[in-house]
């Protein structure tokens, strides 16, 4: 096969579509009405109040009630929820991943590269499993980057009305983040020094006085974030424990690929800082991982192309190198693949649909757990995984963990009383080093103290106990 | 003729050093080091079933585990037609051994003088920290340096295409061997550096297979650790060895010890020619065993390598780099008055490597050979093997012989990878072993369904004991008592 030929970018498509849909037909397979992506659940409840009507203000579920930030991808799910909410769920993030892929396809043919290096960072991202992460479970980040690569490839577009749209998509864009913000001035700022194209001034400008108005008047309202702290992210890399994460074999060709282009330093620094900044930033912003790939890529197809392009002297130290490179590649989007049922369990889900009907209105759990009690208990939250300008942030992750954790019952009392606490969730994934090591540590040694605590629901190791104050 | 000759020297030498090792390695009953039972155990379960452990029902109480392969199917192909006894004391030896043969070839390839090579193949045989810490212990470093010396000799002939394939295949066993042969990639990158720093040649084979080994190491330790890397992330770089242990496992260098454990002449002679070489003349051999010095250093500098390991290989570069040391000495000696008696000198230098490296390497084995079970330990632990089913504890050195010899699950063993909770296990074993708490020692003992508590003179030793504070024969019914004692827990905590 041809990887040249522009043919080959239809077998690309087809392979991307099918791995796409894998980690949702495994989860068919399944039997299991859950979602994919612990965060999913909380995008489909706004989404869902979106499409009924009213744009929150407050979202009084989430740490027991929190200011309500807009991120432009509720209102997109919104427009899509009358399809009903799994079909929504299910192909939203596919067509977003399908329309980037396009998009880089089309960038990298306008920007004048070889459309073998193309062909491969398309390749490269397919199987990579930050990518089949962000493109089959809904997050924002999806949308996020599939606006950015439509906004970029209609700004390449000579038209005016092109750029009129490129920057109309490049505004949204930044409502999804000041993170987000930073990376495209980052992103066109590399495009300028490339190509010189004084546009990009005024897209940069653009983007950055939106940026300031909007998070200087969220930080005015809302005051300024508490950051969570480092240990709250599995970090970036996906074999290191941070599922869907960048594959170590694209970090180690990536870094082959700016020894590379080093001497191309002074075009590409922007690009280096937008690297450093994600790789810094995982604890903080949760689709870290999916923007550094797309960064990332860039490098790690320069330095896959040079290795297959470049004169070998031996063939077969070629081809046992190309091999095993392929290898590590695939095996990582295979093994993320492999674990895609490792999703929350559909026992979890259950309990909490009992759960409902249930007096009282706070559970408190693990905070991965935290979206879908909000959305299928209906109840409030201690703790979930959205930081952002999360109510004393800090001082609830260790009110939790210390009622996690502790065997001193008047503590722990304490602590279920200051923040309301009715129920409480635990899973087998929390027994099994999520939270707890072994049997009966911390809470799990307290829960036999039936004059506090009393098992109201139980399914294949998933248990919801009642607080008895 | 002269191949012939060669082939005799090099033949002599590495029976010489396999059998005086092997004669070593009976002298002891057991095997110094704990982790050699859990090879066994490895060795056994695929001669059995052709499979490695991957869920250890003994370890932990029952633990998933992770092994590099290689090792361990090499010894059960012994094991088809040899008892794993003798397989476990001769294979590994011989294996240590070849690394003579090795480096009596890169001696050649270096030198050419076959007294050099003789000599040289002796130095590496005599290392006194690689006897110690090989002749008994079932240690994957016996195949580890001999396979690492083997790439460097492949690297040095690459000319050859032969051994361009010769150097894959030794790259592809050494990362089914063990994780240490990120030693090499590490060693192959510094080596890159040295060679653009300094202006040398650097061939383009060189750069494709320093490429290629880059990319095999990382995708089959990848795919070999993978779970391990998914749950401890960076920690898998210490095995996840617990803090309270991390000094016991990467202790800080003391250099005259060092100088002690790896030779003298082994030493001074590396020391000399990185000096050398540094000063003024260049090649391409010492740079390259410079760039290997210089990984291993830096992953002891760091405390990324345990101690040991660091030294065995750090001892075997310098070793290496000897050879150019007794040719510099070689042609010195020509160009003096006594290039008549050059022989003589070379015969006197052979004679001051023996008694500054071999006869510390007897005197550090017999040391190490003392640290096996006295046959007093191995009787106690196969009475432990009669007894029902029920977890032991031990201390963490002794967890594997536990496992391996009595047949019974332990609460803690050293390999902590794929291990939640070694720092409670660490904390809770030394809380057993040493407090005056009957009700505390209960609760632990419970809380890891202990059933018997096995007191060796190593744990006497450990914990700074006579025996267990809290002991009254109506909680602890005393089962045995000879060397070891052993308890059999009858109370438990409502």
């Amino acid at each position: 096969m041809n990887t040249s030929s522009p043919a080959f970018l239809k077998w690309i498509v087809i392979a991307a579509l099918g791995i796409l849909l894998t980690p949702g037909i495994i989860r068919l397979a399944d039997r299991s009405d859950v979602l994919l992506g612990e965060e999913a659940y909380y995008h489909v409840r706004m989404a869902q109040e979106i499409a009924a009507g009213n744009i929150p203000e407050y979202d009084e579920m989430s740490y027991g009630g929190r200011p309500y930030l807009f991120n432009p991808y509720h209102l997109m799910l919104a427009l899509l929820l009358p399809l009903g909410m799994p079909v929504a769920a299910f192909f939203l993030p596919l067509v977003l991943g399908m329309i980037t892929l396009l998009c880089i396809s089309r960038i990298g043919r306008l920007l004048g590269m070889e459309r073998s290096m193309v062909y491969g960072a398309m390749l490269l991202l397919i199987i990579s499993p930050v990518f089949i992460s962000t493109f089959s479970t809904v997050n924002p980040a999806s949308a996020f980057i599939a606006i950015v690569a439509l906004a970029f490839l209609l700004f390449l577009g000579r038209g005016k009305l092109q750029f009129m749209f490129a920057l109309l998509l490049f505004s949204v864009a930044v409502f999804f983040g000041l993170l987000e913000g930073l990376l495209i001035i980052m992103l066109i700022l590399g495009y300028y020094l490339w190509k010189n194209d004084r546009r990009c001034f005024v897209v940069m400008l653009l983007i950055a006085a939106i940026a300031a108005i909007y998070d200087i008047s969220s930080a005015v309202t809302l005051g300024i974030p508490q950051l969570p702290p480092k240990e709250a992210s599995a970090g970036i890399i996906s074999e290191l424990g941070q599922a869907g994460g960048v594959s170590l074999f694209l970090l180690l060709l990536a870094g082959i690929g700016i020894i590379i282009t080093w001497r191309e330093k002074s075009r590409l620094w922007p690009i280096y800082v937008a690297i450093i900044l994600l790789l810094a930033t995982p604890h903080i912003n949760r689709a870290s991982s999916a923007y550094l790939l797309f960064f990332l890529v860039i490098f790690a197809a320069k330095a896959y192309n040079t290795i297959v392009h470049m004169r070998w002297e031996a063939p077969v130290v070629r081809k046992a190198t190309i091999t095993m490179i392929a290898i590590g590649l695939v095996f990582a989007a295979g093994l993320y693949l492999a674990n895609a049922q490792q999703h929350i369990q559909k026992e979890v889900k259950q309990v909490l649909v009992q759960a409902q009907g249930l007096p009282g209105d706070t559970i408190l759990s693990h905070g991965r757990y935290g979206f879908i009690i909000e959305e299928v208990a209906r109840k409030k939250t201690v703790l979930d995984s959205n930081w952002a300008y999360a109510p004393n942030l800090r001082q609830r992750l260790d009110d939790v963990n210390q009622t996690l954790m502790s065997r001193n019952l008047v503590q722990v009392k304490k602590n279920l009383a200051k923040y309301d606490v009715d129920y409480i969730l635990i899973t087998p994934q929390m027994r099994q080093g999520l939270v707890w090591n072994r049997e009966k540590q911390g809470l799990l040694f307290l829960l036999r103290n039936n004059e506090t605590f009393k098992k109201v629901y139980q399914a294949d190791g998933v248990e919801l106990w009642e607080v008895i104050p | 003729m002269r191949l012939k000759g060669e082939l005799a020297v090099c033949l002599l030498i590495f029976l010489g050093i396999a059998a005086a090792r092997i004669f070593m390695a009976f002298q002891a009953e057991g095997f110094s080091d704990d982790h050699a039972y859990a090879v066994l155990r490895q060795v056994e379960h695929i001669s059995e079933t052709g499979r490695l452990i991957g869920y250890d029902e003994l370890s932990y109480g029952g633990r998933e585990r992770v092994t590099a392969p290689l090792f361990p199917y090499l010894l059960a192909a012994f094991n088809l037609f040899l008892p794993l006894e003798l397989v476990a004391k001769i294979v590994p030896n011989l294996l240590a051994a070849a690394l003579s043969i090795i480096m009596f070839y890169l001696a050649k390839q270096i030198s050419g003088s076959l007294k050099i090579m003789a000599l040289s193949a002796i130095v590496v045989g005599s290392i006194p920290i690689f006897v110690a810490k090989t002749v008994n212990a079932v240690s994957v470093y016996t195949l580890v340096l001999p396979l690492i010396f083997f790439m460097i000799y492949c690297l040095l002939r690459m000319e050859q295409r032969r051994f361009i394939g010769y150097f894959m295949i030794a790259a592809f066993a050494l990362a089914l061997t063990s994780p240490a042969g990120f030693v090499v990639v590490l060693g192959l990158i510094f080596y890159l550096i040295l060679v653009r720093l300094e202006k040398l040649d650097l061939t383009r084979q060189e750069t494709e297979l320093i490429l290629f080994i880059v990319v095999l190491m990382a995708a089959t330790e990848f795919i070999i650790y993978r779970k391990a890397l998914a749950l401890h992330s960076y920690a898998v770089i210490w095995q996840n060895v617990p803090f309270a242990l991390l000094a016991e496992y990467f202790p800080g260098i003391n250099l005259l010890q060092a100088i002690y454990q790896i030779g003298i002449i082994p030493f001074l002679g590396g020391v000399y020619i990185i000096h050398r070489r540094l000063a003024s003349k260049k090649g391409k051999f010492a740079y390259l065993m410079m760039s290997f010095a210089l990984a291993v250093g830096m992953l002891l500098w760091f405390s990324l390598i345990q101690l040991e390991a660091g030294l065995l290989l750090l001892g075997s570069i310098l070793a290496a780099l000897c050879i150019e040391f007794f040719s510099a000495f070689m042609r010195y000696l020509e160009r003096t008055k006594v290039d008549a008696y050059k022989d003589w000198v070379l015969a006197g230098l052979g004679i001051i490597v023996i008694i500054t490296s071999g006869m510390p390497a007897l005197a550090f084995a017999g040391e190490e050979l003392e640290q096996a079970p006295s046959r007093g330990e191995i009787a106690a632990l196969e009475f432990l093997g009669t007894q029902p089913q029920g977890v032991v504890l031990a201390t963490v050195r002794e967890g594997n012989r536990i496992a391996s010899i009595a047949r019974k699950k332990n609460v803690i063993d050293d390999d902590f990878l794929l291990v939640r909770d070694s720092r409670d296990r660490i904390q809770d074993t030394r809380f057993v072993f040493t407090t005056f708490s009957e009700t505390g020692a209960l609760e632990l003992l419970q809380k890891y369904d202990v059933k018997y508590i096995y007191i060796s003179p190593r744990a006497k030793e450990r914990y700074g004991i006579m025996k267990l504070a809290y002991l009254n024969e109506e909680c602890f019914e005393k089962i045995y008592d000879a060397e070891v004692q052993i308890y059999r827990v009858r109370c438990t905590l409502e």
